[in-house]
C-alpha cells in the first residue's frame, strides 16, 4: 500500500489533468533527506537539529545559532528538485525552530514552513508545539494552502533512553488542502558509541509502519547511519562529518521501486 | 501617554484587591501566577474547607451546626478526621456544599497524559488512543482522540472539554462531551453500571449526574453545555446538547455506530441530535423529591418526564419510585426497596415498562434485550455474612412480556444466581451458580403445538492465593451448559511485582462451541480478558502484561495475547498486543 502511495505522489507531479483533487492525498508524502534519512528518516527521535522540526520537544536547554541548508536530488531520474532550511534559535530565553521546505519542479511543487518551539513541564519531561503552513501549487490551478498545529513531546527516562511522540497535523485550519494526520512515537537507546532508533508512524488510514535505524558516531568528526523502513521496504545510508563549526553529510535512499535517491546538506553553527 | 493614563485608571477601578499586602518576595518579583490566582479567587470565591474559620463557613452557606462539625474535623486525625466521617456529620444543604468543596480541595495542577496502540486480529489493523488531562482546583481540561482501524484520521473521535467546577453555586459546569445519569433511567439514554450481585447495586445512589465524557466510547453521551447547581434545599442539573451521531439506517430507523468503528467505504449516515433537559431534586430530612423534563424534537413531539421520590425511614430502609408517566397502560415504572444492616441486605425491585418506544440501551435495567418495548419484572439481591470470612450473596431476575399484540411478542425470562465467597488465611475461594430459563414461542413451535424453552447453568469456581506480599496465583473454573452442549474454560494467572515492575503471565485453556456460551461471560478481569476479542471455539490464549515505572512519574505497559485455535477453520495462531505509554505530573 506504501509503495502504491509512493508512486502515486512521484507521479502526481505530472498529473496536471486529474480534474479533482481535493483532498489531495498525494501532496506533501515527501519526507526529505536531511540528515534522518540516513537513519530511516526517523525524526521523531534524535539530536539533529533537523529532528527538532518535527518534533521541537528534541531540543537542548541551551542553544547556540543553527542553520542548515540542504540541497536534495529525489528519485533521481524525475527532475524533482527539493531542498530545506532550517533555522535554529534562542528567543527571550525560549528555543525556538524554523523550517522551510520546498519540493516539486516548474509544474507541481510543495512548500512547507513551520516554526515550533518547547516547554520543560518537569526534569526529563518536555512537550512542544509547532505550527505549520503547507501551501501546494500545481500550474493551471488555483493555490491550496492550510494552516495545521502539531504537537510533541520527549520522556527522557535515563541518560542511554528516550521516548518521543508526535501527533502531526492535529488540528487544521485549511483552504482546500487537507492533509493527512500522522502519528509517531519513537524510542532511543545510547549504547557506546551507537545509538539505536526504532519507531512507529502511522498516517491516517495507512498501516502502521516501523522504522529501525542506527547511527555510529565517533568522538571526534564523523557519523554513520543507516536504517529500514519495513512497510515501504526502502534502506538508507549516510554520512556526516562535522567540526565545531560546519557539518557536512551526504545520504541516500534505496525505494525498492524508484530511483536512487539522494541529498546534501550544510550546516553552519553559530557561536 | 493616553494609554498609559487609562492602563493606570483601569487598574485603579478594576482591581481594587491591589492594595493588598503580597509581603516582600512577591513585591520583588511580580508572579503572574499570584495575580491570575487572585482574580480567579474574587471571580469564583473559593474555599478551602480544611482551614477556613467559621467566619469563611458562615459565608459561605454552612448552618451553625455544619460549621461547628467542620471546625471540629479540622482538628481531628485518624478516622475522625476523615471526609467520610465528615460528611456523616452533615446533612442537607451543608452535605452538598462540603461534597463541592471537597471535589476542588487539590490546589495542585495536575496532568495526565496517555497513548496506547492496540492491535488485535479481530480489528484487522491499529488503533491509537490518545488521553490528556489537566485539572486544579478550579476545573479541568480534558482532550481526547482516537483512531480505529479503516478510519481515515488519528482524530476520527475526539474530545474537547473544559470543566469549571469552583463557580460558587455550581456544582460544575462543562463545555463540551458530557454525560447525563438522571433518576432511573426511564426517559434518558445513559451511560451507566448494570446491576450487579451486589445489593446496593438496584438503588439509584445519585438521581442528578452530570459530568464529563472522557472515554473512547463514541455513543451515548451529549455535547454542549451542561451544569449542576444548588441552593436552598434544591439540588438542579441542566443541559443543552447538539451532538452529530454517526450510523446505519436499519429498516428505516437510524441507529448510532455503537463500537465507533467507521471504515472508509461503508456509507454511514450522520444525524445531528439535540436535546435539552432540565431536572430538579427537593430534599428534606431523609426524603428527596425528584422531577426531570426532557426535548429532543428529532425523536419526540413533546415533552418527557421523569419523576421520582426517595424516601429513608431510617438508616436500613429506604425506597425509591420513579415514573414516566401517570397511565400505567403506557408508562415505566421502577419501585426499588432495600434494607441494610450489617449481616443482612435485601433490595427488591419491580419494574414495569409499558411503552410504545424501544427500550434504551443506556442504564434502565431490562432483562429482554433493548429492543423489546415493554417488560415487567422483579430484581431481588439478598447478602448474608455468616461470619467474618464467609459472603453468601443470591440474585433473582424475571422479565415477561407485559403487552403482547401477537404470540410472537411474548418473551419470558428467569435467571438465579448465587455466590458464596471465604476469606481464607492466604487467598480466598468463590463458588457460583446460575440458571437462566428463557421461554420464548416461536412460530413453530405454534404450529407444532409445543412451546421450547430454553436453559443455561452456569457454575464457577475461582481460588486466589498469595504466595507472598509480591506474587499471587489465581485459577478460575468455568463451566456453562444449555442441554445439548458444555462449555468450559480453565483459566490460571500469576500476578508479582518486582522493583519497578509489574507482571502477570497466564494461560486460558477454552472450548465454546456456541455463540450463547460465548466466553466475554466469564472474563472476568481486564487481565484475563485484556480488553481484546473474545475467544470461540476450541483452543487456548496464553498472555502476559508487563509494567514498569520508569520514573515516579513515567509508566510504561505491554500487553501481548496469543490465541491459537484447534479448529481447523480457523486462523492458527492469533497474536493481540496493546502498547501504552503514561505520564502523570
Amino acid at each position: 500500500m506504501i509503495r502504491i502511495k509512493k508512486m502515486v505522489c512521484v507521479c502526481s507531479v505530472f498529473c496536471t489533468v486529474i480534474p479533482q483533487f481535493v483532498p489531495v492525498f498525494g501532496a506533501f508524502e515527501y519526507q526529505g533527506l536531511g540528515w534522518p534519512a540516513a537513519t530511516a528518516n526517523i525524526k521523531v527521535i534524535g539530536t539533529h537539529p533537523s529532528q527538532f522540526a518535527l518534533n521541537p520537544a528534541l531540543m537542548q536547554e541551551a542553544i547556540r545559532p543553527y542553520f542548515i541548508l540542504s540541497y536534495q536530488k529525489p528519485f533521481q531520474s524525475l527532475n524533482l528538485q527539493a531542498g530545506a532550511l532550517t533555522i535554529l534559535s534562542a528567543c527571550r530565553g525560549r528555543s525556538t525552530i524554523h523550517n522551510l521546505e520546498y519540493f516539486g519542479d516548474e509544474i507541481y511543487s510543495e512548500l512547507k514552513a513551520s516554526s515550533g518551539t518547547d516547554w520543560k513541564i518537569q526534569e526529563g519531561f518536555k512537550v512542544g508545539v509547532t505550527l505549520n503552513y503547507l501551501r501546494l501549487h500545481m500550474s493551471g490551478f488555483s493555490r491550496q494552502q492550510t494552516v495545521t498545529l502539531s504537537l510533541s513531546l520527549l520522556a527522557e527516562l535515563t541518560d542511554q533512553f528516550k521516548i518521543g511522540s508526535v501527533v502531526e497535523h492535529v488540528a487544521q485550519w485549511e483552504h482546500g488542502l487537507k492533509i493527512p494526520q500522522r502519528y509517531h512515537v519513537g524510542t532511543e537507546y545510547r549504547l557506546g558509541m551507537s545509538t539505536l532508533l526504532f519507531a512507529l508512524e502511522k498516517e491516517a488510514a495507512l498501516p502502521l509502519e516501523p522504522c529501525l535505524g542506527v547511527l555510529l558516531s565517533s568522538q571526534s568528526f564523523w557519523e554513520l547511519g543507516f536504517g529500514y523502513r519495513d512497510l515501504s521496504g526502502m534502506l538508507s545510508a549516510g554520512w556526516r562529518i562535522h567540526t565545531e563549526r560546519f557539518a557536512f553529510y551526504y545520504v541516500c535512499v534505496l525505494h525498492p521501486q524508484l530511483p536512487v535517491s539522494s541529498g546534501f546538506g550544510l550546516e553552519l553553527i553559530l557561536r | 501617554m493616553k494609554l498609559a493614563l487609562f492602563f493606570l485608571l483601569f487598574i485603579q477601578v478594576a482591581f481594587p484587591q491591589s492594595k493588598i499586602d503580597l509581603g516582600s518576595d512577591a513585591l520583588d518579583d511580580p508572579d503572574e501566577n499570584q495575580y491570575m490566582e487572585q482574580l480567579l479567587t474574587s471571580i469564583f470565591q473559593r474555599i478551602n474547607i480544611e482551614t477556613a474559620d467559621s467566619t469563611a463557613l458562615k459565608d459561605r452557606g454552612y448552618s451553625q451546626q455544619g460549621i461547628e462539625s467542620i471546625l471540629s474535623w479540622q482538628n481531628q486525625e485518624g478516622r475522625k478526621g476523615s471526609t467520610r466521617w465528615l460528611a456523616k456529620q452533615l446533612h442537607d444543604e451543608d452535605l452538598v456544599l462540603m461534597e463541592h468543596d471537597l471535589t476542588t480541595a487539590s490546589s495542585l495542577t495536575q496532568c495526565q497524559f496517555r497513548q496506547r496502540l492496540q492491535y488485535s486480529p479481530s480489528l484487522d489493523g491499529w488503533r491509537l488512543l490518545h488521553k490528556g488531562r489537566l485539572w486544579n482546583r478550579w476545573g479541568s481540561v480534558n482532550i481526547l482522540t482516537e483512531q480505529d482501524p479503516g478510519e481515515s484520521q488519528l482524530t476520527d473521535h475526539s474530545i474537547f472539554t473544559l470543566n469549571i467546577d469552583a463557580l460558587h453555586g455550581f456544582q460544575n459546569i462543562i463545555l463540551g462531551d458530557f454525560h447525563v445519569n438522571w433518576g432511573g433511567g426511564l426517559i434518558l439514554n445513559q451511560q451507566g453500571s448494570r446491576a450487579s450481585l451486589n445489593p446496593g447495586s438496584l438503588m439509584r445512589k445519585s438521581v442528578l449526574t452530570i459530568r464529563p465524557h472522557y472515554s473512547s466510547r463514541e455513543s451515548d453521551y451529549f455535547h454542549g453545555l451542561a451544569s449542576q447547581f444548588s441552593f436552598m434545599n434544591m439540588r438542579g442539573a441542566a443541559f443543552l446538547s447538539s451532538r452529530k451521531e454517526i450510523g446505519l439506517m436499519q429498516d428505516g430507523e437510524f441507529r448510532e455506530d455503537a463500537d465507533g468503528i467507521h471504515p472508509i467505504g461503508k456509507t454511514f449516515q450522520i444525524y445531528r441530535s439535540k436535546t435539552l433537559g432540565l431536572a430538579m431534586e427537593r430534599y428534606g430530612s431523609g426524603f428527596q423529591l425528584y422531577g426531570s423534563a426532557l426535548y429532543h424534537p428529532q425523536e419526540r413531539s413533546g415533552i418527557d418526564y421523569e419523576l421520582g421520590f426517595l424516601k429513608a425511614f431510617n438508616d436500613s430502609h429506604h425506597i425509591q419510585v420513579f415514573t414516566n408517566g401517570l397511565d400505567l397502560n403506557d408508562s415505566r415504572i421502577l419501585l426499588t426497596w432495600t434494607y441494610s444492616t450489617k449481616p443482612v441486605i435485601l433490595s427488591l425491585q419491580y419494574r414495569r415498562y409499558c411503552s410504545d418506544s424501544e427500550s434504551s440501551s443506556g442504564a434502565m435495567p431490562t432483562l429482554l434485550g433493548s429492543s423489546a418495548k415493554n417488560e415487567g419484572g422483579l430484581s431481588f439481591r439478598a447478602q448474608i455474612r455468616p461470619g467474618k470470612t464467609m459472603r453468601i450473596r443470591y440474585a433473582l431476575e424475571t422479565g415477561s412480556s407485559v403487552k403482547v399484540n401477537s404470540c410472537f411478542d411474548y418473551r419470558s425470562i428467569q435467571h438465579h444466581k448465587i455466590q458464596f465467597t471465604r476469606k481464607l488465611n492466604h487467598g480466598e475461594c468463590q463458588l457460583d451458580f446460575s440458571r437462566r430459563r428463557e421461554q420464548p414461542i416461536i412460530q413453530g413451535d405454534v404450529w407444532n403445538a409445543h412451546f421450547t424453552q430454553a436453559e443455561i447453568y452456569k457454575e464457577a469456581l475461582s481460588l486466589l492465593h498469595q504466595f507472598s506480599p509480591n506474587l499471587i496465583y489465581r485459577i478460575n473454573l468455568k463451566a456453562a451448559l444449555d442441554g445439548h452442549e458444555t462449555a468450559w474454560l480453565v483459566q490460571q494467572r500469576f500476578s508479582g511485582k518486582h522493583g519497578l515492575w509489574k507482571w502477570t503471565i497466564g494461560y486460558t485453556r477454552y472450548g465454546v462451541p456456541d455463540y450463547v456460551l460465548r466466553l466475554s461471560i466469564y472474563e472476568t478481569s481486564v487481565a484475563e480478558s485484556f480488553s481484546f476479542y473474545t475467544c470461540y471455539d476450541d483452543g487456548d490464549r496464553c498472555f502476559l502484561y508487563l509494567k514498569q515505572q520508569t520514573q515516579n512519574w513515567f509508566d510504561l505497559e505491554l500487553k501481548l495475547d496469543q490465541t491459537r485455535s484447534f479448529d481447523p477453520l480457523m486462523p492458527s495462531k492469533q497474536l493481540a498486543l496493546s502498547f501504552q505509554m503514561s505520564v502523570v505530573l
